[in-house]
């Protein structure tokens, strides 16, 4: 063969040594350089970030009582691919368990063999120590602190609401949380969520193939949720708790002066801890799917109902702004048009409010209607109707009174849409809704708006917006929360309604009696709401004392008859309670405790 | 310790004539011979090959030693000069002396030591054994195998999105049209047409071959032992814990170094503290290179082998003898085919083949076998200007 022919080949062979290089060193350039794909696999696989929970923020009544804490508390976890041989009797013992479970339980988390996995939410206290110096015998499970939110007094389960381990659907929608974390899901929990979680801290490590954690390379803290100052009184709202077993209905305490709420009862109601730990999601099931009294239902902020009678007082002040009528305008009770009970004759506006007159509101609500200016009836009802709404929406009744909560009706007063939308042809004058002017029919409302009415009477003719949280710890309230409203009607006529609120009560006659508190001046009025379907609701507003009050009240009772009965003393009770401290007339006490209210279903 | 041992044997090759050695030859390609067998017999397994005579942690792997006794004897068959090198006889005799020790080896079985015998090719390439269509036959085949065993993956450069069989017929191209280069400068003109068009033939059958083997292997059910043992050889179905675990680790320790690298013994993954890259000291060692000392380093590296093999290549073209020449280009072809293998294999381009990085890996019987290469190879280019025969 020609040697030269050979010779070249070493030419070739150089070509293929390097065209490898070339090869390698474009390979070399796409992995290190150009695709990121491989740094991030390398943090992947050799980085482990721990997170550090932060606490939750603390919330606490008026006086500094703790209503929401964090319980020291410690988690079983469970790594399934480490386990060796281990005494389960013993560990069952520990862990109050039966063994059957504890199989069933380990069997469930082998589906993921490698990770460390949650096996028991809570470790008995009792037995924490013990099997802390036992854990030694347990390869693959360990001990691991997770506080628990716990509700120390018991109470105010509707305010606080609880909360819950995030889902796959709470995570999708709301990035920041992960899995194993816990958001309020209602109540001050869910409203002040971003104040209350604080920011989670991270350690990274590195970490070798095994998954072993070698040294940390960056940390940063985390911090503990903002500390909330609640309004409420947490003695008086225990005993609204106490008052109101065996009633369904709701009570609402408002400090007038600031719009604080002091005590918002929901009846039934339940110990906010039976939403914590373990048993959750059966005591949330048991609450919520069968119990027909619906106790996670909070009455006060949700349920719509007409005012009653107490609508009245809001009815006279607007007639006597608008001129139709003035304090000693005198109307004869004919019981004509709309029934009324038997009581003394009237003797001006303040009287008819001391005996709760149907014909003499009535009559003011017809006249709103027919001194306006119109063609015929339909049209002066119209203007009649827009004017009475401008009004009475002033006192805050079926409007948005921003409460600082995730989730409350706002309630309707009919407005001339309302009966364009009733009577198309418009052909509708104020016979049409003649109930309204006695705080029926049509009308809804809340408790809490009434609540707030009663606090328009102690301020004679203004209101804050109510609210549940007063200061936070680090951060600041809203400032709408110590802005005044001032109602359409002229302060200046409040004294009079003032007057006729404490003759209710403690004038001969008055339909309050059992609203009297010795030694102080207490201002009510009564109100009895026609039910279709059973007893009358029994309704009563009041606030005490009667000069520069301290504590205004709502309460609501369903089906529990007339308003004097039984909200009335439920009423004064709180009044006293949180005035005195004391209850001096421990038989009024005795009857409210004894009283069960709950219809019997048929 | 490997160290002091390599140097000291390195200084006796040194010292001693390169007579004796040759004179020998065939008594040490005997007792290679005879101990490979041996190992099959009394050796242990490490890393599922029976490759080593152990005492304890000691432990020696005649296959790295049989790399030395085959060059030299393959050199003193080859350089015989009443050898026609073109008749069938001796070239059966030539390819005998490689097939025993690769029977042997693959006995064991260790892929890689067995690809390195193979690379013997370029050796008998350059001495006019096999001709140029035969050796790109044998590449073609060789990429197409490496294409089998890689798992299929989609490349992305530069927002082009590239199935991997594409990426290894472009390899197929690029070496093709360096060849055709270098082919073109070394040739007289009227030879050249008919040889592009053999390139061009060559080229077009890889690109169709390639895709052809994959699905061919696609169509043996999956259980089948035949296709498991393919794969198993290949490396697809080596580790148990998942097709392409180390190769994943490598490929995230080697892209994590980025341009300058994380420093020297800072790596986070290819580290013996970390464990994240298997067999981090030996077959793996590039990746603590191109981790701790980035693309960099790593090209620095690559420079070093470059010139390391195409020295070597020279060193072989100035020798006088056909021994020495022959000799040289089988150690060059050991370097290269050590070098191609490893770093292919580390960084992602070739199946998971267990094979040392020259002078890099830990390994004592590897270090001292490519030491005593080097010391040889220097004592004959000392000795050429006395070789005059």
């Amino acid at each position: 063969m020609n040697n030269t022919n050979l010779e070249s080949r070493r030419i070739v062979l150089l070509v293929i040594v390097l065209s490898i290089g070339i090869i390698f060193t474009i390979r070399l350039f796409y992995v290190q350089i150009i695709n990121d794909k491989w740094k991030e696999e390398s943090i992947k696989i050799s980085e482990t970030n721990l997170v550090i929970e932060p606490e939750r923020g603390i919330i606490f009544d008026r006086n500094g009582k703790l209503l929401a804490a964090n319980k020291v508390n410690f988690e079983l976890r469970l790594t399934p691919s480490k386990i060796r041989d281990f005494d389960t009797t013993q560990l069952c013992e520990l862990i109050h368990i039966d063994k059957d479970s504890l199989t069933r339980k380990i069997n469930k988390l082998k589906r993921y063999w490698r990770s460390k996995q949650i096996l028991i939410k809570t470790v008995p206290e009792k037995s924490l120590s013990k099997l802390n110096s036992l854990m030694y015998k347990y390869p693959g499970f360990e001990l691991s602190e997770k506080s628990l939110r716990t509700y120390p007094e018991s109470a105010a389960a509707h305010i606080l609401g609880y909360v819950r381990e995030v889902d796959g659907e709470i995570i999708k929608k709301k990035p920041y949380y992960r899995g194993g974390d816990r958001i309020g899901i209602s109540g001050l929990e869910k409203y002040y969520e971003d104040e209350l979680r604080g920011r989670r801290g991270k350690n990274q490590f590195l970490r070798d193939a095994y998954g072993n954690l070698k040294e940390m390379t960056a940390s940063d803290t985390a911090q503990t949720g903002n500390n909330l100052w609640s309004t409420i009184d947490v003695d008086l709202q225990k005993y609204g708790e106490r008052l109101m077993q065996n009633k369904i209905g709701s009570v609402i305490a408002i400090e007038p002066s600031t719009g604080e709420i002091l005590a918002m009862v929901s009846s039934p109601s339940f110990d906010p801890n039976l939403l914590t730990g373990d048993t959750m999601s059966r005591n949330w099931r048991r609450l919520f799917l069968n119990d027909s009294l619906k106790p996670l239902f909070n009455r006060g902020l949700s349920s719509r109902n007409s005012p009653g009678s107490v609508f009245k007082m809001v009815q006279g002040l607007t007639a006597w702004e608008l001129g139709v009528i003035d304090e000693n305008t005198k109307i004869y009770c004919d019981k004509g048009v709309v029934g009324c009970h038997n009581h003394s004759a009237v003797q001006g506006l303040a009287g008819a409010i001391k005996v709760s007159c149907n014909p003499y509101f009535y009559e003011t609500f017809k006249r709103i209607s027919t001194s306006q200016d119109g063609e015929n009836s339909f049209e002066k009802s119209r203007k009649g109707i827009e004017l009475w709404n401008e009004y009475v929406t002033s006192f805050g009744l079926g409007t948005n009174l921003e409460l600082d909560f995730p989730n409350y009706t706002i309630g309707n007063i009919p407005s001339v849409a309302t009966y364009d939308k009733i009577y198309p042809n418009k052909k509708w004058n104020y016979r049409t809704c003649n109930s309204l002017a006695i705080g029926q029919g049509e009308m809804l409302v809340t408790l809490y708006q009434i609540a707030n009415l009663s606090c328009i009477m102690a301020n004679r003719g203004f209101y804050y917006y109510p609210h549940l949280i007063r200061e936070i710890d680090g951060g600041t309230i809203d400032p709408k929360y110590t802005e005044k409203h001032y109602t359409k009607v002229g302060q200046d006529k409040f004294q009079l309604i003032v007057d006729a609120m404490q003759q209710v009560v403690e004038g001969a006659g008055g339909t309050a009696s059992g609203a009297r508190i010795e030694g102080i001046e207490v201002c009510g009025k009564t109100g009895t709401v026609e039910n279709s379907r059973g007893k009358d609701h029994s309704v009563f507003i009041a606030f005490a004392p009667k000069d520069n009050p301290k504590i205004a009240i709502a309460v609501y009772i369903e089906n529990a008859g007339y308003g004097g009965t039984w909200a009335a003393p439920v009423a004064s009770l709180m009044a006293e309670q949180y005035l005195t401290d004391t209850i001096k007339n421990s038989w009024k006490e005795q009857r409210i405790l004894d009283a069960n209210l709950i219809p019997v279903s048929k | 310790m490997w160290f002091g041992i390599s140097l000291t044997i390195g200084v006796l090759i040194l010292l001693l004539d390169i007579e004796f050695i040759r004179k020998y030859i065939e008594v040490f390609y005997a007792i290679t011979i005879l101990l490979l067998i041996l190992v099959l017999l009394v050796g242990t397994v490490r890393g599922g090959a029976r490759a080593w005579f152990g005492i304890g942690s000691f432990g020696i792997q005649p296959a790295e030693f049989a790399k030395i006794s085959v060059s030299l004897f393959i050199a003193k068959y080859l350089s015989n000069v009443n050898l026609g090198l073109h008749k069938l006889e001796s070239k059966i005799w030539a390819g005998l002396i490689l097939l025993v020790p690769i029977f042997l080896i693959l006995q064991q079985p260790d892929l890689g030591t067995v690809l390195v015998f193979l690379g013997f090719i370029l050796v008998f390439y350059r001495e006019g054994i096999i001709g140029n269509i035969l050796l790109f036959g044998i590449l073609l085949l060789g990429v197409s195998v490496v294409s089998l065993a890689l798992k299929d993956s989609t490349n992305t450069f530069f927002g082009f999105e590239f199935h991997s069989h594409y990426l290894y017929a472009l390899v197929i191209v690029v070496i093709a049209f360096l060849v055709a280069l270098g082919v073109n400068v070394t040739t007289y003109k009227r030879y050249r047409r008919a040889k592009h068009l053999r390139i061009v033939a060559v080229t077009v059958i890889g690109l169709i071959l390639i895709p052809l083997m994959k699905i061919g292997l696609e169509k043996i059910p999956e259980n089948h032992y035949q296709r498991v043992r393919v794969e198993i050889i290949l490396g697809l179905k080596e580790d148990a814990r998942g097709v392409g675990y180390n190769s994943h680790q490598a490929l995230s320790a080697i892209g994590s170094g980025e341009f300058l690298g994380k420093g020297y013994k800072n790596a986070t993954l290819a580290n013996d503290r970390y464990n994240q890259v298997p067999e981090q000291s030996t077959d793996f060692i590039f990746c603590t290179v191109a981790e701790e000392w980035g693309f960099l380093g790593s090209f620095v590296l690559f420079s070093l082998y470059m010139i390391l093999i195409i020295k070597i290549i020279t060193m072989a073209e100035r020798q006088r003898s056909a021994f020495g020449r022959i000799f040289s280009y089988s150690i060059a072809s050991i370097f290269f085919i050590h070098f191609t293998i490893n770093i292919g294999m580390v960084i992602g381009l070739a199946p998971i083949i267990g094979i040392p990085l020259p002078f890099f890996s830990y390994g004592g019987s590897s270090l001292l076998s490519f030491s005593i290469m080097i010391f040889i190879l220097l004592k004959i280019d000392s000795d050429r200007l006395a070789s005059f025969r």
